[in-house]
């Protein structure tokens, strides 16, 4: 006997997203999810970053194992909560719900969430953030936005990071930034170094922006 | 390593979905159609893997999976069918 059955097998994900999306909203918190390969910067991006922020920021951090990174993060003196997904490759809309309950979303005006390090699968989850921000590292070279694709044409924002790097590594920031356009016209392209707060603030004021 | 993931979404959904129905409820499944837009999210070999490891002693254990190819993007349970 065949059953029809037309679903869309994200479809809890997508509608916990969805409600996380607007619990988020209704507390006045704006969202945005890190995503990259693993050792792109995104950890030393947000050390540096957070103190840029006018506003409180919270952080919820994805890693497979260890709280290494919310131990760096630590000295920010910020909320933070871990999640160790044990295996899995992304993080879930699901847990992203489970771990604003250990959250004060009233006293906050932006969470990020630091995803798991993982170019190809945290793309096809809904977390429920604003905008997903995608951290690309020079010395991963310049043809990535095109194998890669999914990942790049569901950023809304990429930050090139790691450009000190670039002539050693021999990448033309240019020729990669017109990769990162093919793929994905609309992203806002920034050229970061992690490492120094002063490459961050242009990125910063636009996020203050985005937020309003 | 999502498929993993995904493979018992499809499980959950399934339940829910077969055993809210008097005439499908507790029937084993013999075969489960999906409809996969591109670009692809899903690997199916990897899906097929995952599912038939968590299938074993289920209703599910020995159902066909059968992947076609769909204009719209992402990745749907189209049909199953059931024993009747």
């Amino acid at each position: 006997m065949e059953i029809k059955i037309l679903t869309d097998v994200m479809v809890r994900n997508n509608a916990k997203g969805e409600d996380n999306r607007a619990r988020l909203r209704e507390a006045g918190v704006y969202c945005v999810n890190f995503t990259s390969s693993p050792g792109a910067g995104k950890t030393t991006l947000l050390t540096n970053l957070i103190p840029l922020v006018s506003g409180a920021v919270g952080v919820i951090e994805g890693d497979l194992y260890t709280a290494r990174d919310a131990e760096r993060l630590q000295g920010l003196g910020i909320p933070l909560v871990q999640i160790n997904t044990e295996g899995g490759c992304h993080l879930n809309a699901m847990q992203i719900s489970a771990a604003m309950e250990d959250v004060d979303l009233g006293a906050l005006d932006y969470l990020f969430i630091e995803n798991v390090g993982n170019l190809v699968c945290p793309s096809a989850f809904d977390l429920g953030e604003d905008i997903m921000t995608l951290v690309y590292s020079v010395t991963e070279g310049e043809d990535k936005p095109m194998k890669y694709s999914t990942m790049f044409e569901k950023a809304d924002c990429v930050l090139i990071n790691k450009c000190d790097l670039a002539e050693v590594c021999g990448i033309d920031l240019d020729a990669l930034e017109q990769e990162v356009q093919t793929v994905n016209p609309r992203a806002r392209i920034f050229r970061i170094v992690a490492r120094d707060p002063d490459t961050l603030k242009p990125w910063a004021e636009w996020l203050h922006g985005k937020r309003g | 390593m999502h498929e993993a993931a995904l493979a018992k979404s499809v499980m959950d959904i399934l339940t829910e979905s077969l055993d809210g129905d008097e005439v499908s409820r507790g029937k084993r499944v013999r075969r489960i159609t999906f409809a996969l837009g591109r670009p692809r999210t899903v690997v199916p070999d990897s899906f097929s893997f995952y599912f038939e490891m968590q299938a074993k002693d289920t209703r599910y254990e020995g159902a066909e999976l059968q992947f076609q190819e769909s204009e719209t993007r992402g990745f749907f349970i189209d049909s199953v069918d059931v024993e009747d």
